[in-house]
């Protein structure tokens, strides 16, 4: 019973501030624009239909999927190094690390402006160096983007992923050697079924953070076009909140879809395996 | 006979700290071996350079003749039970006891034969399609061992494998691993802190202190004559005295008493030993070699443990349970025939 009573505050936040406002998102996203309309999947065959809606979202799916995977693999390292045995500096370097997560999208997106906008410092400096002007606005592009997602989601992908590694037992590789297994086989055999349920995660996070991100797309993303920006269009300048309702819930779908399929995935590779 | 294990002049620094100062010890072939000392003693150092996860700064590992120094690993053959097990968390009780075989390719059919082979030796057969943390800490010992035995190991290298279990269970495994390891009459170095476990399972023991081997013997032997004041105190309980004395007439002076002529040793200052049984409660018309106030008494079944201070020295002695002892405060003792032990200080 009591523990029941501690699960309450837990039990309030999902309820309120999670199954109320989804319940009215979807609820929404089926109903006809104005006051009198009734029930319709109008909301979703316009989304569907529509060629700039479909092309941001595969640029969203796309981009984040690209964060999500670069990510994850450059993490790796510096993930590894702070689960592991103590440095000088390590506190510093969590330090810095967090300090990217504690700014707003939009500061990141300034500051993607301020090094790779159209007068910014890396395309002048490359300009002045090379002669050339192809980096100049960089930052308004697909690269624009990539790179001010990556200064934020490399840091979280690396705290996320050093939180599981520190669970893995040096020891574990030290047996399997003693046991006759060649680094290969350690690798093969040992840390990668164990570290791989982390990586998963740390993708699916990372993933998912970066689909609905908004802050750093409305400064930079000029040329490019992405769901959660149609989104704010839809209702800020259309107000049209079925039709933002609807890209909401596909977003919120797809979401946990790749979600439960990494977590699924994770758990099936943890599972026996003959 | 093979499974002639020796280790030759091994040092080891952690930056300034000295893990291993120049040990060398060859090992009974076909024995266990405990290597018995406090933590920071250099045990698990040892263990590890044998094992070949840790490269010594010098020295030299020997199996039969061939230097193993610079032999990783995987190609010594050596079993290792680690401390916590590190048994594989994603893999069953059966498939960690395989381990060792798959990574040297027997086919599936052979090596589920032989891991049920492990698994019955280690009588823990039932287990085999469990996972690793659906099993309790005795049984993943077991699985532990029944996976390092798989490899049918030229020399078995145990590290701490029962200080992991509460007390009564570390009785019972303890018994039933002496009984395996004599059986299997495999080269084995057995690492510990605890004493007991030491002397029930090692035929020979190596008491090791600050990264050196202060003794190397059987366990009598060290408990008989240890070499050193460290070595005295660690094996058995012992009242030490540091600062004795051998006079020119032979007699030996402690802090609070001075006892007939003991040994042959030349005159000097010397170490002194009285393990607690040592002493006897001398009889009212008999002459007792010194007294000594009772601070506190304790009933432990087959004996008395009294805690006694003659002079300003504290001392530990044990009586038979049966022994009458004066409800004064005041014991007149005498030392047993023998019982002191001296021996010549250390040399610094």
């Amino acid at each position: 019973m009591r523990e029941g009573l501690m699960l309450f505050p837990l039990l309030f936040v999902v309820v309120v501030l999670l199954l109320v406002p989804l319940g009215t998102l979807g609820w929404s996203s089926l109903r006809e624009p104005g006051a009198a309309g009734g029930w319709t999947w109008e909301n979703y065959a316009r989304f569907f239909a529509s060629a700039s809606a479909r092309r941001a979202l595969g640029n969203s799916l796309g981009i984040s999927l690209g964060v999500a995977v670069v990510s994850t693999l450059l993490c790796l390292a510096p993930a590894w190094l702070l689960a592991g045995r103590d440095f000088r500096g390590k506190r510093w370097v969590r330090a810095i690390l967090t300090l990217p997560m504690a700014f707003s999208g939009i500061i990141i997106g300034f500051l993607t402006v301020i090094m790779l906008g159209r007068i910014g410092v890396v395309p002048r400096a490359f300009e002045a160096l090379t002669g050339l002007d192809w980096l100049q606005g960089a930052a308004y592009g697909f690269g624009g983007i990539l790179v001010a997602y990556l200064y934020f989601e490399i840091p979280r992908a690396t705290l996320t992923l050093e939180a599981a590694l520190r669970k893995f037992d040096p020891r574990w590789t030290m047996a399997a050697a003693t046991l006759g297994a060649s680094p290969w086989q350690r690798a093969r055999l040992v840390t990668l079924p164990l570290v791989l349920p982390a990586l998963l995660s740390t993708f699916a996070v990372t993933f998912g953070a970066s689909l609905g991100s908004f802050g750093v797309v409305l400064v930079i993303s000029r040329r490019v076009s992405l769901t959660p920006l149609q989104i704010f269009d839809e209702v800020f300048a259309f107000s049209n909140f079925e039709a933002a309702a609807a890209m909401s819930v596909v977003l919120v779908v797809l979401g946990f879809a790749m979600n439960f399929f990494l977590r699924g995935l994770a758990s099936r590779l943890l599972a026996h395996r003959a | 006979m093979t499974g002639s294990l020796s280790i030759e002049n091994l040092s080891k620094h952690y930056g300034a700290t000295a893990a291993l100062q120049r040990v060398s010890h060859a090992f009974a072939p076909g024995r266990v071996t405990a290597i018995l000392g406090p933590s920071g003693s250099g045990k698990s150092t040892a263990l590890g350079i044998i094992a070949g996860l840790l490269a010594p700064d010098v020295g030299r590992v020997f199996l039969d003749g061939a230097d193993l120094t610079r032999v990783p690993p995987e190609k010594r053959g050596f079993g290792v039970v680690f401390q916590n097990y590190a048994l594989f968390p994603h893999l069953t009780v059966v498939e960690n006891v395989e381990f060792g075989l798959r990574v040297r390719g027997v086919g599936k059919a052979e090596r589920r034969r032989r891991a049920g082979e492990m698994l019955d030796l280690a009588r823990i057969p039932h287990l085999a399609e469990r996972r690793v943390h659906q099993v309790s800490g005795g049984e993943q010992q077991r699985v532990a061992v029944a996976r390092a035995l798989a490899i049918r190991p030229r020399v078995l290298l145990m590290d701490e494998p029962l200080s992991a279990l509460d007390a009564r269970l570390r009785d019972d495994l303890r018994a039933e691993l002496a009984r395996l390891l004599r059986e299997l009459a495999l080269t084995t170095v057995y690492v510990t802190h605890d004493q007991a476990e030491a002397m029930s399972l090692g035929h020979a023991l190596i008491v090791m202190n600050r990264g050196r081997i202060e003794q190397a013997g059987t366990a009598e032997e060290i408990y008989r004559a240890p070499a050193s004041p460290f070595v005295a105190g660690f094996i058995g309980a012992a009242n030490v005295f540091p600062d004795a004395e051998k006079l020119s007439d032979g007699a030996v002076r402690l802090p609070f008493a001075t006892f007939p002529a003991n040994g042959t040793s030349p005159p000097g200052p010397c170490w002194a030993m009285l393990r607690p049984e040592a002493f006897e409660v001398a009889r009212e018309d008999e002459p007792a070699d010194f007294a000594a106030r009772v601070e506190s008494a304790f009933f432990l079944g087959a004996h008395m443990r009294v805690q006694l201070r003659a002079g300003d020295r504290p001392l530990t002695a044990e009586f038979p349970a049966g022994a009458v002892l004066p409800s004064s405060g005041s014991l007149r003792l005498r030392v047993r025939p023998g019982a002191l032990y001296i021996r010549a200080n250390p040399e610094p």
